[in-house]
């Protein structure tokens, strides 16, 4: 990661833990800037005191104002903005007549340390421009904010609370000096994601589609000045608002550049509107399977989503990512990294048999086994196994125990659910691979007790023959989207796993489970089989 | 590229989809400047990385007695000193330190190999396996062949560069630093002496340069994109401009400078391969022999220089003193270690044509100095000026559209293009577009000798120079420095530390009606 530690940075105030670009929510009282049409908007405060007229310095924005040190000089160095990839054709095209007032040199100030303004819902695209025209050359603020807009991509962020949305802006801070981005963060406070009122309407409809403006700024040398990425908030308050989010931002990204939706909110992926409606302008979508609340529904939904067998051909094809596939990532390299070793490669053909744990919630709560399906998944898609039986172990263990073949090999693949801390629900924490010979060779995986190694251990007739430790980190969502970022077509290995996954968690459901989720899934047509091969 | 003849199929997907064999670096000049500056600090940030393989080690070889263990707080030390990633973390050097040992000997000493062969096969037997060997000529260039023999002595030297199951050997692979030989006659002796050991395959010659990723990224933006190709051709292209540029003086390399100069240190290797990277013909395919083969193509289009040419379109000087960065520069001769009678050149500009279809009449300006007044390298293309000019009266003064390609620092590209001042009047000016690595991509690139360590160690010589390629080059710079040893030794000019270099580079270029890029 490129992240730099807040003390390397040579503006304090705009380092990412700096208490000054703490983020203000809506509904506290923001002073705004004037708005020539601000009476046709809603949700905003009173027109500013009239003697300032339409050139008016509108006021600082945020009820947290940047501390002394915060502000930077007056004497800053000149001016200097750059778009990349920016929405210059709208700069330059857009009449000048139309737009707002210019905004004043505080206003920018405030932004660039992490203020919010809130803006008209209808005019978020004109204030977008607006807000840095003024620091272009000629502009009123020419020389007096130094700011390069970086836009590389844009980024859908969909949230369900105001404190994940919260959570989450920190990661977006910090991720935007490796991917350049416009943010357009979606905050659903409806309590609903399907879009469709759940009984009690949960706000007036005038105040049911908030919008305010942000920039994720740093310094970009030690000259002072500042590389900002705009961040629009889009606040959903009720379910008709919702529905109306997905077009909201599909005006505000910007064309030609890629588009990522990341639900960051451990949202169902199915029936989800936002996703619904957006579904055919992204090209990826970025989830998180260790939050899902209904794992066997939402693997199956993601899998269904790339399965060739259930996709609609006619439909587009973004690319599904999941932050929890990123964390396998150490116990991937792991264990390819012993198979890298020629002496030990022939083993990996004959693996006969494969254990693996994953981590329960110590409450008896229900664990979540997607991590533990895709890692056998991945395994056995690499393999070329095929899926072949599953089923919960007898006993009341709650093992899953899966059956794969190949040629007339059975290879007997048990998934088990252990108490104990984890870095992410359903964390894989250890695995067993047996081969069949005579003398059989046991690869092992354990994750220290500390969780920093991973233990791998190679027994040949239980002589043991290699033994070292790989450093673990369990990632954290900052390192997990970079890398999510960085892959801009479709993970081919991921796809083929998340395929195979999707097999394996349907065969160890039971058939009422299946009935459900078909249902929820629309496969009503194949209730009977998630795989069509049943 | 080549792979290794193993096919892992969990590595697919994975960010190292190849890794490199358990092997062992005999590093040959083990206490030098570039082992410790530059290799040992590659090998730990690898280690970090998670690159190198289980089974990895190090031999270090110099002519010092120490221990093991001396070599080891050694190495821990110029890592510390100088890694782009310190301090150490200790894990990771634990596990590294296991396998670095130390050998003394003399270059020229066959008992000395001998001992180096013992201390391989103890390595080898206690991991179980045929060794692997990359050995790495960290050492002054005249004892490179002796090296080279040695090793094919004492029998550690597989004919092989990739495993070699008939004599039970693992693969044996060498790399050679700069200089590679001094001219034309020097590196085929070479050749041929390393030729006596290794074959071609086997042998690695860097440069360093095509390690960078922004040289990398040059074949990335010519042939991954369209819109560049169909006009990177005479028919647009008025001129090229190559810069390379250093600031500092000779750092205490006045043994190696002196005796080498400014032609022999920059311009046969690094800026002939940028030359290369720039004019040569889309390959076939990206590895090592298809444009290793283009890049050859470009150089047999060089032309040796007759005598009148070297006068007319070269230039060499020495700087004098002055001052770089507000700080007093001593002149060249007064440098400490340098003959105070040295005509070594530390600048070098020159003019050359490259003889094919796609260039033909394109001037090449190369210039390259040290003590100029600040570090950067670069690629310009100047184009033409557009056919008819329409704004001519707005125009006026305005330069044609060029294109750079930063290779340092603040690697990057820039278009220049013209564009109307907004307002009633046709009023037009000169616009950057701009892309820079650092603000697009936010990763520090790795330093270029830990993609070069990793590729030899890989088998891919894509990135390293073949023979064919040294001897075209010497040939084409041996011409200029056979033409200045019939000049005089008063007709080296002197330039300013601190300067752009003498005004008879200046006047080089403005005999065709140019002028040199203000960097």
């Amino acid at each position: 990661m490129a992240d730099k530690k807040p003390d390397a940075d040579p503006q304090p105030a705009a380092s990412a833990d700096s208490p000054a670009r703490a983020m203000p929510l809506p509904g506290d009282t923001l002073p705004t800037r004037p708005s020539a049409d601000h009476n046709t908007h809603q949700g905003l405060p009173p027109p500013p005191d009239p003697q300032a007229g339409g050139t008016m310095p509108p006021t600082p924005s945020t009820t947290q104002k940047p501390g002394p040190q915060a502000a930077p000089p007056d004497e800053q160095p000149g001016l200097t903005r750059a778009l990349e990839n920016s929405n210059l054709d709208a700069v330059a095209q857009a009449d000048p007549g139309t737009l707002p007032d210019p905004y004043s040199a505080e206003a920018l100030r405030d932004i660039v340390h992490g203020g919010m303004i809130p803006v008209p819902v209808d005019n978020i695209d004109r204030e977008l421009i607006q807000v840095w025209k003024s620091t272009t050359s000629g502009g009123d603020n020419e020389g007096k904010v130094a700011v390069t807009l970086m836009l590389a991509m844009n980024l859908v962020v969909y949230t369900e609370d105001d404190a994940r949305a919260t959570a989450v802006n920190e990661v977006i801070d910090r991720i935007v000096r490796r991917h350049p981005c416009r943010t357009i963060m979606v905050v659903n406070r409806s309590g609903s994601s399907d879009g469709a009122a759940s009984g009690e309407a949960t706000a007036v409809a005038e105040h049911d589609l908030e919008a305010n403006l942000s920039a994720h700024c740093h310094a970009a040398d030690a000259s002072g000045k500042q590389v900002c990425c705009e961040q629009v908030w889009v606040y959903a308050n009720s379910p008709a608002a919702l529905s109306r989010v997905s077009n909201l931002a599909l005006n505000l990204l910007i064309t030609d550049l890629p588009v990522f939706l990341w639900c960051a909110d451990g949202a169902m992926y199915n029936n989800n509107i936002v996703l619904t409606h957006l579904e055919d302008s992204i090209d990826r979508l970025i989830l998180d399977s260790a939050t899902f609340r209904d794992p066997a529904a939402g693997l199956l939904g993601m899998a269904r989503s790339v399965d060739p067998a259930f996709r609609n051909p006619d439909a587009g094809r973004y690319a599904p990512g999941d932050l929890n596939w990123g964390r396998l990532t150490s116990v991937r390299e792991a264990t390819a990294g012993l198979f890298d070793d020629p002496i030990l490669l022939p083993s990996l053909w004959r693996i006969g048999s494969i254990e693996i744990q994953y981590a329960a919630p110590a409450d008896g709560q229900a664990a979540n086994p997607i991590q533990a399906f895709l890692y056998a998944a991945w395994l056995a898609s690499r393999l070329k196994w095929e899926f072949h039986s599953g089923s919960v172990g007898r006993g009341g263990t709650g093992d899953l125990v899966l059956t794969m073949r190949q040629g007339v090999r059975s290879i007997p693949i048990v998934l088990r659910a252990t108490t104990g801390s984890a870095a992410c629900p359903g964390e894989v924490r250890a695995a067993r691979l047996t081969t069949n010979d005579p003398s059989p060779v046991t690869i092992l995986f354990d994750l220290t007790a500390d969780a920093m190694y991973l233990d791998c251990r190679v027994e040949r007739d239980g002589q043991e023959q290699i033994n070292r430790k790989v450093r673990y980190t369990s990632p954290d969502d900052v390192v997990l989207l970079d890398s999510e970022l960085e892959q801009f077509g479709h993970d081919e290995i991921y796809e083929q796993s998340l395929i195979m996954a999707g097999l394996m968690a349907w065969g160890s459901l039971s058939s009422g489970r299946r009935s459900e989720i078909s249902a929820q899934l629309g496969t009503e047509s194949r209730q009977s089989s998630f795989d069509p091969r049943f | 590229m080549q792979a290794t003849t193993t096919v892992n199929p969990l590595r697919a997907g994975l960010r190292q989809q190849l890794t490199p064999q358990p092997c062992t670096i005999v590093l040959f000049g083990a206490t030098g400047d570039l082992t410790q500056r530059k290799l040992l600090p590659a090998v730990y940030n690898l280690a970090l990385d998670g690159l190198l393989p289980h089974g990895f080690n190090i031999v270090g070889v110099a002519r010092k007695p120490k221990s093991d263990d001396d070599f080891r707080a050694e190495m821990l030390k110029a890592v510390n000193q100088f890694s782009r990633n310190r301090p150490v973390q200790q894990q990771v050097w634990d596990t590294l330190v296991q396998g670095v040992y130390y050998v003394q000997s003399e270059f020229h000493d066959e008992a000395g190999f001998q001992r180096l062969k013992t201390k391989l096969t103890e390595i080898d037997q206690a991991q179980g396996r045929h060794g692997n060997y990359l050995f790495y000529l960290a050492t002054p260039p005249d004892v490179y062949p002796i090296i080279g023999t040695n090793l094919g002595k004492v029998g550690l030297v597989s004919r092989e560069s990739t495993r070699d199951p008939e004599h039970e050997m693992g693969w044996s692979r060498i790399v050679v630093e700069k200089p590679f030989g001094r001219d034309l006659k020097s590196a085929r002796d070479l050749n041929r002496s390393l030729h006596a050991v290794f074959s071609e395959r086997q042998i690695y010659r860097i440069d360093h340069y095509l390690g960078k990723e922004t040289v990398q990224n040059l074949l990335v933006f010519r042939f991954g994109n369209v819109i560049f190709e169909p006009i990177w051709n005479h028919q647009y292209i008025d001129n090229v401009q190559i810069t390379v540029a250093e600031n500092i003086g000779i750092e205490g390399r006045a043994s190696y400078y002196d005796n080498a100069g400014a032609i022999r240190d920059m311009i046969q290797n690094h800026m002939m391969q940028l030359l290369c990277l720039m004019c040569m013909e889309p390959p076939v395919a990206f590895d090592a022999d298809s444009v290793r083969d283009e890049k050859v193509k470009v150089l047999r289009a060089i032309h040796p220089m007759t005598r009148e040419q070297v006068r007319l379109d070269t230039v060499r000087a020495q700087y004098g003193p002055g001052s770089v960065n507000g700080q007093q520069a001593a002149g060249y001769c007064s440098e400490a270690g340098v003959n105070p009678d040295s005509i070594t050149e530390t600048y070098v500009a020159i003019k050359l044509f490259v003889d094919n279809w796609r260039w033909a009449g394109v001037p090449f300006y190369l210039r390259t100095g040290k003590r100029l007044p600040k570090r950067t390298t670069e690629i310009a293309l100047q184009f033409k000026q557009a056919p008819h000019l329409l704004f001519r009266r707005s125009m006026d003064g305005l330069d044609p559209n060029s294109l750079v390609v930063h290779i340092q620092p603040d690697e990057g590209t820039t278009i220049k293009v013209a564009s109307k001042i907004p307002g009633p009047l046709m009023r037009v000016r000169p616009v950057n577009m701009d892309f820079r690595y650092g603000t697009s991509f936010g990763i520090e690139p790795a330093d270029a000798y830990e993609r070069l360590l990793l590729d030899a160690m890989l088998g891919d010589s894509t990135l390293f120079t073949r023979r064919d390629e040294v001897e075209q080059a010497w040939e084409f710079v041996s011409s200029i420095m056979d033409g200045w040893n019939e000049q005089a030794a008063a007709d080296i000019p002197k330039y300013e530390a601190g300067s752009w270099g003498p005004e008879q580079a200046d006047r080089l270029i403005a005999r065709d009606g140019r002028t040199w890029r203000r960097i």
